[in-house]
C-alpha cells in the first residue's frame, strides 16, 4: 500500500513594531523579566486596549507579499481562554474578520494557497524552577503583535514544508514585517498532518505538531509523525486520534499534549472596546509605497540588467542586509560587478571570521563604495582596500583619514619601487640566480618581498612589470 | 469648584483601594487615576468619598428590587456629596434616582473616558451623574466630558432639540431578555482576569493551584456575578452563540435602526424598569436624563438636553 502525507501549516510570525498590539511598552526581545510591562498587559481592570496603527500596516505588507484580498473592515474579538500566561483571561484576535485572506506562495513547481492572515497579540511566558518547584510568569511577551499564516493543507513533503517556510521568511523580512528568528520564538511554525491511501479523496485523522524551533526539527517532525500514522494505519498499532503533539527534539519523537479531555471552546465573540476598522486603498498603496523590492524581482534585476552571475544575484538577493549595501553602494559607484565582487569577496570573508550571519552585517555603504572607487582608481591597491575594509567593519574608521594617516596610498612611483627592488635584488643574490636558471617560483618569492619593503603599498601589476624587465633584462 | 463629589468604587483612584464592590478587589490598590479623576482634581472639585451600588456596579442584573441600591443611594441623599460618578450599565440607579427624588445624568455612549473604570459591560459601560440639582450636574459633566489625553473610544453624540415627545414601540418585550444576554457575555469576560494570583483575594487553604482559582472565586464572588459568570459562559459557548449573543447583537442594531427621530428629538418615559426604556437607552447608547417627577418633564429639560451636549 502507498500513503501519501497531507499537511497544512499555521505560521505564527512577531511583527516588527516598536511597541506591543494594544498599549504603549517596548515589543522588543531579550529585556529582563517583567520590565516591559504596564497595568494594560498586565490584565488589570480599566486600561482599554487602542490598537497599534503599525501592525495593522505591517498586517497590511503581509497581506500584499502574499498575494492576499484584503479585508475592507477587519475587527478585533475576544478569545476566551483560561491559562496562567493569560493575564486577562482573554486572548485579542482577529476571528470574524481578519486582516486578509485567500492569498498564495509559489515554491518549486506549485503553488501553496493560504487560507487566511489575522493580526492577534502574544501571550506570556512561563518560566518553569525546578529548584523551588515554582513556575513564574514573565509578561514581557503578552500582547506583543504577531500574524498568523494559515496555509490550506497544501503540503506532501517535508521539502516543500521547509522551501515554503525559506520564501515566508524572505518575504517578511524582506519588507520589514518581522524578523522571523525561530530560535527566539519571533516565528513558529504548527504542522497540521494527515495520511491518506494514495489517491483517496478522504482525509485521514489529522494531528497537530507543535514545539520546533529549527528548520530541522520540522524536517524531523514531520517524518517521524507521518511514518507513526503510516505505521498504524498498516498495523494497527495504536489508534489514531485528532489531538496536539509536543515534538521533543532531544528524544526525536511527538507526545500526544493532552490537556483537557473535551475540546476547548473559545467562546469567541467580537470586542466591544475595539471599533471595527475601516482599511481604504489610499491607505494601502501608502504600504506599498513603503515595500522593498520582493527577492525574486530583485534576482531578476542583478541578472538579467547588472549581468552578475546568478551565484552572486542569489546570495545577494536573498540577504536583506547585503541587498540594501549592494543596492547603496552602487549609487555612490556605478560598478556593480565590482561591487558584488567585493561583497561576495572581502566583505563576507570578514564578517565570515567575526562570525556574524549574512543577514546581521552591518557597515556604512557609503565608506564601502569609497574604499571600492579607490581601488578601483589605482589609489590603493587590492590588499590595501580589504585591510581599510576591515578597519571600517570593526570600528567604522574614515577610510580616507585611514589611509592618510597610515601612509596607505598605492606607491606606483616607479624611481621608488626601483629603489625597493634594486635593494631586493641586492638582498636575495640567491634567489635572481635561481629565476635565472629557469625557476618561475622565485619570482612571485621576490614579489613579496616587493611588497614587503613598501609595506604592502606598491601597486602589484608596476612591481611585476618592473621586476620582470630588471630581471630579464640583466 | 465648590461641589463636592463622591466615587463609587469602580472608578479607580490611585493608591486608593479600588474595591468595586467586590470582596474579588478588597485589598486591590488601583496604581493608576481615572480620567475622570484627573479631570475632577484639576477642576478643584472635591472627591469626598466612595460609595458601591453593588458588586462591580451591577444592581439590578437579575432583579429589580436591590435593597443594598437603595440604601446606598439614600446614604448618598443624606449626604452633604453634590453628586455622585458612577456606571450606570443596568438602568437601576436611574430608577432608583427617580424614585428617591434625585437627577441621573446619563450621556451618550462614549462621551466621557472609561480609562480607570473597572469594566463590567464594555459596550454599555458609561459614567454619569447622580445629583441633587440638575445644574450641578450638569456643571459636573461639562467637566468630565473634556476630550482626554488617554487612550479612550468616543462615540458619536447626540444634540437633541426640544419637540414632540414619542416612543418607538417595537421590540418591547425583549429587552430584558437581550440586556441579560449580553451584560451576562461581557461580563463573564470582564471578570475572567480575578483569579486570585496576581492581585485581588486569593483563598487561604489550598492544596493545588485549581483549587485555588476555585476558592478564591468561590468566595470572593457574590451570587449575581457568579450567575452572570455562567449565563456568560453559556451564551457564548459555541453551540449558543447564533442562537442567543449573535441574535441578541442582531435584535440590539434593529431596536437602534427603527428608532425613529425624524419627527421628534427626545424621548420620554418613566425610568421605572418595567417601562424598559432604562433598557432601551443604554442599548441603543443614547443619552439620557432621569427626573424626580413627570410634573418637571418640560421644554426646560429638553433644553438642557441640548445646551449641554450630552
Amino acid at each position: 500500500m502507498t500513503y501519501e502525507v497531507v499537511m497544512g501549516l499555521e505560521v505564527h510570525v512577531e511583527l516588527s513594531t516598536n511597541s506591543k498590539l494594544f498599549c504603549s511598552c517596548s515589543a522588543k526581545f531579550g529585556a529582563d523579566a517583567n520590565e516591559n510591562v504596564c497595568p494594560a498587559c498586565a490584565g488589570m481592570p480599566g486600561m482599554p486596549a487602542v490598537p497599534n496603527k503599525r501592525a495593522i500596516e505591517l498586517g497590511i505588507a503581509a497581506a500584499l507579499v502574499t498575494n492576499s484580498e484584503i479585508t475592507p473592515v477587519i475587527t478585533f474579538d475576544k478569545k476566551n481562554y483560561f491559562y496562567p500566561d493569560l493575564p486577562t483571561g482573554y486572548q485579542i484576535t482577529q476571528w470574524f474578520s481578519p486582516i486578509c485572506k485567500n492569498g498564495w506562495i509559489d515554491i518549486t513547481g506549485k503553488r501553496i494557497t493560504l487560507k487566511q492572515i489575522h493580526i492577534e497579540e502574544d501571550a506570556g511566558k512561563l518560566v518553569h524552577e525546578p529548584r523551588s518547584r515554582s513556575t513564574l510568569i514573565d509578561f514581557n511577551r503578552t500582547s506583543v503583535p504577531l500574524i498568523e499564516i494559515v496555509s490550506n493543507p497544501d503540503f506532501e513533503t517535508a521539502d516543500e514544508v521547509t522551501e515554503y517556510l525559506e520564501k515566508l521568511r524572505l518575504l517578511l523580512t524582506f519588507a520589514g514585517i518581522s524578523d522571523c528568528k525561530m530560535q527566539e520564538g519571533s516565528m513558529r511554525c504548527d504542522v497540521n498532518i494527515s495520511v491518506r491511501e494514495k489517491g483517496s479523496k478522504i482525509l485521514g485523522t489529522r494531528t497537530e505538531i507543535k514545539n520546533m524551533n529549527s528548520l530541522k526539527a520540522i524536517t524531523r517532525a514531520i517524518e517521524y509523525e507521518s511514518q507513526r500514522h503510516i505505521d498504524a494505519l498498516e498495523t494497527g498499532s495504536e489508534k489514531l486520534v485528532q489531538e496536539t503533539r509536543r515534538w521533543d527534539d532531544t528524544i526525536g519523537a511527538t507526545f500526544s499534549m493532552r490537556e483537557k479531555e473535551e475540546a476547548a471552546d473559545y467562546r469567541y465573540f467580537p470586542n466591544p472596546e475595539i471599533m471595527p476598522i475601516h482599511i481604504d486603498n489610499l491607505w494601502i498603496q501608502s504600504v506599498k509605497d513603503t515595500l522593498p523590492e520582493p527577492a525574486h524581482e530583485k534576482f531578476e534585476r542583478l541578472t538579467a540588467k547588472l549581468g552578475l552571475p546568478e551565484y552572486d544575484s542569489k546570495i545577494i538577493s536573498s540577504s536583506q542586509s547585503l541587498s540594501n549595501i549592494f543596492d547603496g553602494a552602487i549609487k555612490l559607484h556605478n560598478k556593480p560587478k565590482d561591487i558584488s565582487n567585493w561583497i561576495m569577496g572581502e566583505l563576507l570573508a570578514i564578517s565570515k571570521e567575526a562570525g556574524i550571519p549574512d543577514d546581521d552585517i552591518c557597515i556604512d555603504t557609503q565608506k564601502f563604495a569609497c574604499i571600492i572607487k579607490l581601488v578601483d582608481e589605482g589609489k590603493i591597491n587590492r590588499s590595501v582596500g580589504k585591510k581599510v575594509l576591515t578597519e571600517v567593519f570593526e570600528k567604522n574608521i574614515d577610510p580616507e583619514a585611514y589611509i592618510a594617516e597610515n601612509c596607505l596610498a598605492m606607491v606606483s612611483d616607479t624611481g621608488l619601487l626601483e629603489a625597493a627592488i634594486n635593494e631586493v635584488l641586492a638582498e636575495n643574490e640567491k634567489s635572481v640566480l635561481e629565476y635565472k636558471s629557469g625557476s618561475q617560483k622565485v619570482f612571485g618569492f621576490l614579489v613579496g618581498q616587493v611588497m614587503k619593503k613598501t609595506a604592502g603599498k606598491a601597486d602589484p601589476r608596476s612591481v611585476n612589470e618592473l621586476l620582470r624587465s630588471k630581471l630579464d633584462a640583466d | 469648584m465648590k461641589y463636592s463629589v463622591q466615587l463609587e468604587e469602580t472608578i479607580m483612584q490611585k493608591g486608593i483601594p479600588g474595591a468595586a464592590g467586590s470582596k474579588m478587589l478588597e485589598n486591590f490598590i488601583a496604581v493608576f487615576d481615572a480620567t475622570v479623576v484627573t479631570l475632577l482634581m484639576s477642576a478643584d472639585i472635591k472627591i469626598t468619598g466612595r460609595l458601591s451600588f453593588g458588586e462591580f456596579g451591577a444592581p439590578g442584573l437579575f432583579s429589580d428590587q436591590c435593597d443594598a441600591l437603595t440604601a446606598a443611594v439614600s446614604s448618598f441623599a443624606n449626604s452633604s456629596a453634590d453628586a455622585v460618578l458612577c456606571n450606570d450599565y443596568t438602568g437601576a440607579i436611574c430608577t432608583e434616582a427617580g424614585r428617591q427624588g434625585l437627577y441621573y445624568i446619563h450621556p451618550a455612549y462614549g462621551t466621557v473616558s472609561r480609562y480607570g473604570l473597572i469594566p463590567a459591560v464594555t459596550s454599555i459601560d458609561q459614567i454619569g451623574i447622580l445629583c441633587k440639582d440638575k445644574k450641578t450636574g450638569f456643571e459636573i459633566f461639562d467637566i468630565i466630558k473634556q476630550e482626554d489625553s488617554q487612550p479612550c473610544v468616543r462615540g458619536q453624540t447626540l444634540s437633541c432639540v426640544p419637540m414632540t415627545h414619542a416612543c418607538p414601540q417595537p421590540y418591547y418585550d425583549v429587552y430584558p431578555q437581550i440586556m441579560q444576554i449580553l451584560c451576562c457575555g461581557e461580563l463573564a469576560n470582564n471578570i475572567s482576569r480575578y483569579d486570585g494570583i496576581k492581585f485581588g483575594y486569593r483563598a487561604k487553604d489550598y492544596s493545588s493551584l485549581d483549587e485555588l482559582y476555585t476558592k478564591s472565586r468561590t468566595e470572593a464572588f457574590g451570587e449575581d456575578i457568579k450567575l452572570a459568570a455562567l449565563i456568560g459562559a453559556m451564551v457564548l459557548s459555541e453551540d449558543n452563540y447564533m442562537p442567543y449573543y449573535d441574535k441578541a447583537m442582531r435584535l440590539r442594531r434593529l431596536i437602534k435602526n427603527s428608532l425613529d427621530f425624524s419627527d421628534c428629538d427626545v424621548i420620554t418615559a418613566t425610568a421605572e424598569q418595567t417601562s424598559s426604556f432604562p433598557a432601551l437607552s443604554r442599548l441603543c447608547g443614547l443619552p439620557s436624563l432621569t427626573t424626580p417627577s413627570a410634573t418637571y418633564i418640560a421644554n426646560s429639560e429638553c433644553e438642557d438636553l441640548l445646551r449641554y451636549d450630552l
